[in-house]
């Protein structure tokens, strides 16, 4: 109970801070969004033909993605009760005359899942050691993925927002279509690039519709979410971003795209992909659905909560039935994003704070599976969980990291997954009981797949094939124990770590998108 | 001193023809391109200076026959730019026997000349001359830019398709000028709007207009010629036609519906709209089948041709500085996508698609150059095509034609596909077989690089083009 008691407090936080007083710099945000597009480029000239070649490639991409956690850690630090504006605001004109500038800045809402992604991206790049095949060009996509992802979730202005959001799309094609496993990639990719085109395309019409018929004539998200528009306008651009963003988390009936591309992505990639690529659509729908349009999300309230309840259950119901390892978590990764639609639509403060730090709890605890599914999967040659079993005994650590992963999931108390859910059910509950209500046996559903495949993966009779099977090494502890450690000290202290600090971000969210 | 007033304002362009006349000579005394070309360059980069010293005003020229505004002078400078580049594409075949004729220079320039006069002309007389002295010139360079049949062929194909063009243009030129009995084109939009626009005279007069444009321009069903003469014309004719040509149509297009059309109430808009969807739409769906690497050039630029109507459709309501921005980022993304993609074609003689696996390998600069132009051709972040083509979303938007901006925004969709089926070709299938590396000399890879530079770093530049292209439209306007 303990996470409770940051909730009334975070308001009136004004404990000392470390920064109070410094002027920090202000391109921290510029750095932490172009930093890996540099290194990208830069990483062309390097040559890539002999091993020696391909390590060094390696460590360059892990300096960029260290160094870009490094930001992300530090602006974490400095980011201690932003009030009401955003943090770390950057502002340049660009294109005066369109309304539109080169606009970056972070609030309670953005930044919590900015430090995810650049931690994310940290732990892919360290599990990319499997990759062998154009390593050039694989790290090149890689750390371009990063700059869009992290652009997505610092820009405040739309035309910026739309350009990242183009910009993670193109990178996420090729690594899947390329350096994923099985015989099928190139068309699950193709698939991946057309949900993600049309939802490009619907978000590239909000954004104009929004734009133009907007009182002043400007893409500014902050100026935007203060002005009124005509009831007819706001609904069709509440809709155009519906639609991008709900393909992008991706709501039922459109999760079949990325759950292929969970089970054909190479590990790390199918890891960044749903612990944060999809949680720019939750993003999204916070951010601009709740954010500027909370009054038509509240006339269309019911079928939302429709959707959301279907996102929950449809696909926990479709991973009990999965035997397929990677398909079976990115089953659950989308029924865990339901809990964000449900947070979204409650509209009740509670709940989207819980939704933030769900997005990071679930961010964390898919990330850990997805990695320990891949090691599983490469020790013992097959993705069925059916013929692997009894697997604590030969790797007792991998069992107990998979046991958080997973219990983390569920929603354990002290663990980061139980705060973020209980929050958004706290919340939820206020608004709709019914609906909440129908949302817990979702959880229920998530947690007996969970548990199950604890039980079929990890305990009873080893099949004798599997004898040999070594545990982790100490590189794969390296980034699964990261992210669990993180998943441990979210769930003790999640006041400390995120709650103070997202609060803020939500209430003056919601007050603007009513104005 | 009049005369010599209005000689002075013309430098820009007598510099080109100075040019064009020195390397006519030289091409007397030798075979070889190259002097030529650099005589060339420096013609080119003479008349930008002399262009730099006209920035500040709008000068009106030989009794308002030329406006030198600022929509003709930012025109103006992307061609320059343009034909700079081309000069230098022409060095990526010199020295072989396919190398271009000696005298290929000068007739570049010459059609650069046709172009910069075209774009300023305020008649309908000087923008008929204009215009014909930019066909005749293409005809030439497409003939002898290179010693084949193809590129014969090429120039016939554009000789006739022109030569339809300008005829139908200057029926409609015609009938408006039996109409109001003007020729300046100010003149001829005041008298037209006291006109009934339901008037049949004044709708033939615009459908022979519009169809004469659909000639040059290549609006579906009208872009046969486009495909047929891509797949045969040399290299540095292609690109030119791809960046100038279809540029100074598209300039001296917006400028005549602006002047002539837009202070009426005739629908034209409409018209255009329409036309422009079924362009682009056919454009970007043909584009996705090709396998040959000329004919998917040529439904690429069909397809922007789509995109840039759908800016002179909204130029009533600020549509002009959608087009100008876009014709320029037009002229640079495929400018850099014919170069790399048919100077690789080349290299492997061959043009088949599917032949471009290994690209990334055999010239890893091409390979780099074409996967930049063509995802700015198809309009991804953040590239410069992605900002010509929101502009032009965002004017139809604002010009009421939401409809339109839906269709684009689909096409946008198929493009992508497009031209990500031919990146994935070029930089990850596995190649089909073993050539060596490509050579590339040194100014041809200083102008790749300048090519796909201005691809990747418009966006920062944005701002101070945009106010230029600002000002520009409004003097469209006024």
């Amino acid at each position: 109970m303990n996470a409770l008691i940051a909730v009334p407090l975070q308001s009136t936080t004004t404990t000392s801070q470390p920064f109070a007083n410094v002027e920090i710099p202000t391109l921290l945000l510029s750095g932490i969004v172009w930093v890996p597009t540099i290194v990208a480029l830069a990483l062309l000239l390097f040559p890539d033909r002999t091993d020696a070649h391909r390590a060094r490639l390696r460590s360059v991409a892990l300096t960029a993605v260290g160094l870009v956690a490094a930001l992300g850690v530090l602006m974490w630090y400095g980011f201690r009760d932003q009030g009401a504006t955003f943090a770390y605001e950057e502002k340049r004109n660009w294109m005066q005359a369109l309304g539109t500038s080169y606009h970056l800045g972070v609030d309670g809402v953005s930044m919590p899942v900015l430090l995810l992604s650049t931690i994310l991206f940290l732990t892919a790049v360290l599990a990319s050691y499997r990759v062998r095949d154009r390593v050039k060009e694989y790290f090149f996509f890689l750390l371009l993925l990063e700059t869009g992802v992290n652009g997505v979730l610092s820009s405040l202005d739309y035309l910026l927002f739309f350009l990242f959001w183009g910009m993670q799309l193109v990178p996420a094609f090729f690594l899947i279509g390329t350096w994923g496993g099985g015989p099928r990639r190139l068309q699950v990719a193709w698939k991946y690039l057309a949900f993600g085109l049309v939802s490009s395309g619907l978000l590239l019409l909000a954004i104009l519709v929004t734009a133009a018929r907007a009182p002043s004539h400007t893409f500014d998200i902050p100026t935007l979410h203060d002005a009124h528009l005509p009831v007819a306008v706001a609904t069709l651009a509440f809709f155009l971003f519906l639609g991008a963003f709900a393909l992008q988390l991706p709501v039922f009936p459109l999760h079949t795209g990325f759950v292929d591309a969970q089970s054909e992505a190479p590990a790390p990639v199918a890891a960044v992909l749903a612990g944060v690529v999809t949680k720019l659509g939750a993003y999204g729908l916070i951010r601009v659905n709740l954010g500027e349009f909370q009054d038509v999300l509240h006339k269309f309230r019911v079928p939302l909560l429709a959707l959301a309840l279907l996102t929950i259950i449809w696909p926990a119901v479709a991973a009990l039935r999965q035997d397929d390892l990677r398909r079976l978590i990115g089953y659950v990764v989308v029924s865990r994003l339901g809990f964000l639609v449900l947070a979204t639509v409650s509209a009740q403060p509670v709940a989207v704070n819980g939704g933030v730090v769900l997005m990071v709890a679930d961010g964390l605890s898919a990330g850990a599976l997805i990695y320990l599914a891949a090691s599983l999967i490469e020790r013992t040659n097959t993705r069925s969980v059916r013929a692997m079993g009894g697997l604590a005994s030969r790797m007792p650590r991998g069992a107990v990291l998979w046991i958080f992963a997973a219990l983390a999931s569920i929603g354990l108390p002290g663990l980061a997954g139980f705060v973020g859910q209980f929050l958004v059910f706290l919340g939820a509950y206020s608004a709709d009981r019914k609906a909440t209500t129908i949302a817990l046996l979702g959880v229920l559903l998530t947690a007996g797949v969970l548990v199950w495949t604890i039980q079929r993966l990890f305990f009873g009779p080893l099949p004798e094939s599997l004898g040999s099977v070594r545990d982790l090494g100490s590189l794969e502890l390296s980034y699964t124990i990261t992210l669990v450690s993180l998943i441990f000290l979210i769930g003790i202290v999640p006041g400390f770590m995120l709650l103070d600090n997202v609060n803020f971000g939500v209430l003056t969210l919601l007050t603007r998108g009513t104005g | 001193m009049k005369t010599l007033g209005n000689l002075l304002v013309f430098s820009p362009e007598l510099w080109l023809l100075a040019g064009a006349i020195v390397v006519f000579l030289l091409g007397r005394a030798q075979e070889d391109a190259r002097p030529g070309v650099l005589l060339a360059l420096l013609a080119v980069v003479g008349a930008f200076f002399a262009l730099a010293t006209q920035l500040r005003s709008t000068l009106l020229i030989l009794d308002g026959a030329f406006v030198l505004d600022g929509y003709a002078k930012f025109f103006d400078v992307v061609f320059l730019a343009a034909t700079a580049l081309v000069l230098v594409m022409t060095l990526t075949s010199a020295g072989t026997n396919d190398a271009p004729a000696a005298s290929f220079p000068a007739f570049l320039l010459l059609a650069t000349l046709g172009a910069l006069l075209a774009t300023s002309a305020a008649e309908m007389v000087s923008l008929f001359v204009g215009l014909e002295l930019l066909s005749v010139g293409i005809v030439l360079i497409a003939v002898l830019g290179r010693r084949s049949v193809a590129s014969a062929q090429a120039g016939i194909i554009y000789l006739v398709s022109s030569l339809a063009g300008g005829a139908v243009l200057l029926y409609g030129l015609a009938v408006a000028y039996g109409l109001t009995g003007q020729t300046n084109l100010r003149a001829v939009g005041a008298a037209l709007s006291e006109r009934s626009p339901s008037e049949p005279a004044v709708l033939l007069a615009l459908v022979l207009l519009v169809a004469g444009f659909a000639l040059m321009l290549a609006f579906v069903p009208f872009h046969w010629w486009l495909a047929e003469s891509f797949a045969g014309a040399p290299l540095p004719a292609l690109a030119f036609v791809a960046s100038v040509g279809i540029g100074a149509a598209f300039a001296v297009f917006g400028r005549l519906m602006q002047s002539a059309f837009a202070p009426t109430s005739v629908g034209f808009a409409t018209v255009l709209a329409v036309l422009a969807a079924v362009t682009m739409t056919y454009g970007s769906l043909a584009a996705l089948s090709q396998t040959s690497i000329r004919r998917l050039l040529a439904y690429l630029t069909i397809a922007q041709v789509g995109y840039g109507l759908a800016a002179v459709a909204a130029i009533q309501r600020g549509g002009a500085n959608a087009l100008l921005l876009f014709v320029l980022t037009l002229a640079i993304g495929n400018l850099g996508a014919c170069w790399a993609l048919l100077a690789y074609s080349r290299g492997i003689d061959s043009d088949r698609l599917a032949d471009l696996t290994g690209m990334s390998r055999y010239a890893p600069t091409l390979a780099l150059v074409a996967a930049l132009s063509l995802a700015s051709i198809a309009g991804l972040p953040p590239l410069a095509g992605f900002f010509g083509k929101v502009f032009v979303l965002q004017a139809a938007v604002q010009a009421g034609l939401g409809w339109l901006a839906v269709v684009a925004v689909a096409n946008l969709m198929l493009l992508a596909f497009a031209v990500l089926r031919v990146m994935r070709m070029a930089y990850l299938d596995r190649a089909t077989f073993e050539i060596d590396p490509i050579p590339l000399g040194r100014p041809v890879a200083a102008g790749l690089g300048v090519t796909a530079a201005a691809v990747v770093a418009l966006a920062i530049f944005l701002g101070p083009l945009y106010a230029a292209a600002s000002a520009g439209a409004s003097t469209l306007g006024h």
